[in-house]
């Protein structure tokens, strides 16, 4: 029974982590009554509690990584966008940032929420972000997690019984185009969480005041950089558990629509002042993936959204220098150069050029861009390397 | 026998003869490093030794999770059995210290005095542990007589942060057969079904560390399936972990000088 051993793989993924939120109609449709408790924990003798441990021993372990980003005023003031959205469950909340340039943030049962970065770098104020920790705490207050574990397992337990009579009764075909049905039927009840946490994740965060039409947009961007794409995802296990970015969009909007009408905040300024310093980081990591058509994508985004401190022509030249296609020497020097003309290039910028010029057997004017980066970084960590060109021959 | 492999050649980099002699001598180095036999090597200890009378072992957090074993096959994590039975373990390892000599050092895992260096040897004992055990079932040509796993130096800031000659992992997974996989499995036997789901599996392994060297000098494994008519290695309670960790720690070293 193949298809039961790939359902006991994929079911334990979906039930402890609550991945990148979900939506649907009008909001008659949705129960946004809370079934938690505060300060709830779970008796350890069920299920639920199992799930809990686990999720514990997960967040000691995110304690410890060496991925966690321990920028003290980015965490507190995620940390209070959470406390602003989730309310009286605010302690129940808590909060990791981890460096992973994909785009995703998850709910773990016990509490545990995680964002990262690369979810960071595509939100483009407060209230896009506010959209994702509002669709996570509704996770959290739906409790998803141990409703999807009580569904798998009568559900398995259901094939099992099946394929067994069923085989006794020489038709095992039966058991097996059952549990295949069963595997959607996992996937479309995962799908109907996502729903509700889009739909209660958007009213939380226009009750703490946020833009709830910035939610929508979101699932905008996210459309758009898979259409981007030159491979898109079609049907993979996460479109299989979450609606697709389009129809999460059309609902998230119509439900904005239906909203009270009053002044909401949406914290572009905010947002920019608080990831400004992050940004090098985060782009650098999203260029390091060199999934070409997605960076293209990203950095086209980055410059339509006009922040004037990021040194956009710099990532320019390292992607085309990264991609290394026809040409792309030749525009990765252009765009190093113009960084440096604009006066915001980082004294990594020369020593690209060094190289570039080093390529293209320019011993002096390579020499030139190296000494130039060594003069601006006088302790770089390569600096052993450089001096090693400098000192040859040419 | 012990032969010593050892092949120096000088070769002229500057010409083709040069490039087609180094060519043939790794052709030929292949050839004798086949034929070359080494004398295993071997970390295995069977006495404890330590700066003190008693040898310290540091044990490390226990990495054991309890679980029920539904019908359909999914395992439910249990957060109680899993808190007794590393409850029990914990009492039955410091019963094998009194009975071999050792003493048993708590690994202090809150959070607050944990740090990344020390989270890292545990995350690379995990890699380290999995590959030993799968080598012990399905053991690669090389790994056949050698027992040379290691965790590098760098596990010697366990030794530094507690003052101990040795650490110990031990992993354990247990699974439980619910009521209803119960009665999956007595179906299944009634209805002659070649293939009888199974009850539950007791998985484990044991390492010990040389906090000298970070050398392993020591390793065992279980794998136990359970059966519907035995009972017994029940680690949810008292005598059954105790059993359990004594076949898993059956050779472990002892302090010698006891």
């Amino acid at each position: 029974m193949q298809s039961l051993s790939i359902l006991a793989f994929l079911i334990p993924t979906l039930i402890l982590s609550q991945g990148a939120f979900a939506g649907v109609s009008p909001w008659g449709k949705f129960d946004l009554s809370v079934n938690v408790e505060q300060n709830y924990t779970p008796d350890k003798s069920t299920a639920e509690g199992g799930l809990w441990m686990l999720s514990d021993k997960i967040e000691e372990a995110t304690k410890q990584s060496p991925f966690l980003v321990k920028d003290e005023l980015l965490n507190k003031r995620v940390q209070e966008m959470v406390c602003q959205i989730a309310g009286n469950y605010c302690s129940d909340i808590r909060v990791y940032i981890l460096r992973n340039p994909n785009f995703n943030a998850a709910m773990f049962p016990n509490g545990m929420m995680h964002i990262w970065t690369g979810l960071l770098l595509r939100v483009e104020n407060e209230a896009q972000l506010a959209a994702v920790i509002g669709h996570e705490i509704a996770h959290f207050l739906k409790s998803h997690s141990i409703k999807q574990q009580k569904s798998a397992k009568s559900k398995t337990s259901a094939v099992a019984w099946v394929s067994l009579i069923s085989s006794a009764a020489e038709a095992g075909y039966v058991g097996d185009i059952f549990s295949l049905g069963v595997l959607a039927s996992v996937m479309s009840y995962s799908r109907s969480h996502e729903s509700e946490a889009d739909a209660f994740g958007i009213k939380l965060m226009a009750d703490a005041g946020y833009d709830p039409r910035q939610a929508s947009l979101v699932w905008d961007y996210i459309e758009r950089e898979n259409e981007h794409s030159e491979n898109p995802r079609k049907r993979s296990v996460f479109l299989a558990s979450h609606p697709s970015p389009k129809n999460r969009k059309k609902t998230l909007e119509n439900l904005a629509a239906a909203l009270p009408t009053k002044t909401y905040l949406s914290g572009d300024k905010n947002y920019h002042l608080l990831l400004e310093e992050h940004y090098p980081e985060l782009i650098t990591a999203e260029l390091e993936k060199r999934l070409y058509s997605h960076n293209e994508f990203l950095l086209q985004h980055l410059k339509s959204r006009k922040i004037d401190s990021i040194p956009l022509d710099y990532y320019w030249g390292i992607f085309y220098k990264n991609r290394g296609g026809d040409g792309d020497r030749q525009l990765a020097m252009k765009h190093f150069q113009k960084a440096i003309d604009k006066g915001n290039a980082p004294p990594e910028a020369y020593r690209e050029l060094g190289y570039i010029s080093l390529k293209d057997k320019k011993m002096s004017s390579a020499k030139k861009f190296f000494n130039q980066y060594l003069e601006l970084l006088s302790d770089a960590p390569d600096k052993e390397m450089i001096e090693f060109y400098l000192n040859m021959d040419g | 026998m012990k032969v010593f492999c050892l092949l120096r050649l000088k070769t002229t980099r500057s010409n083709q003869i040069g490039k087609l002699v180094e060519g043939f001598s790794l052709y030929f180095l292949i050839l004798l490093a086949a034929g070359c036999t080494t004398a295993p090597t071997t970390n295995y200890i069977t006495s404890l030794e330590g700066s003190t009378a008693e040898p310290k072992v540091l044990l490390m957090p226990l990495d054991v999770e309890l679980s029920a074993l539904t019908a359909g096959g999914l395992t439910e994590t249990r957060a109680d059995w899993t808190e007794s039975a590393i409850g029990f373990i914990k009492n039955a390892i410091d019963g094998q210290g009194k009975k071999r000599g050792f003493q048993v050092i708590a690994y202090d895992s809150d959070s607050g005095t944990q740090n990344e260096a020390l989270s890292q040897i545990q995350k690379l004992h995990e890699v380290v542990g999995r590959t030993m055990l799968e080598q012990s079932v399905a053991p690669l040509p090389s790994k056949v007589k050698d027992f040379s796993w290691s965790l590098g130096t760098e596990a010697t800031v366990l030794s530094e942060a507690y003052d101990a000659d040795y650490a110990l992992y031990l992993f354990m997974r247990d699974s439980y057969a619910t009521a209803g996989r119960q009665a999956l499995v007595i179906a299944s036997a009634l209805l002659g079904r070649s293939a009888v789901p199974e009850v539950g599996r007791q998985k484990g392994y044991a390492s010990l560390v040389d906090l000298k060297s970070g050398d392993i000098v020591w390793f065992n494994s279980l794998n136990t399936p359970k059966s519907l008519i035995l009972s017994g290695g029940d680690i949810r309670e008292w005598g059954g972990a105790n059993a359990s960790i004594e076949v898993l720690l059956n050779k472990f070293p002892s302090n010698k000088s006891k």
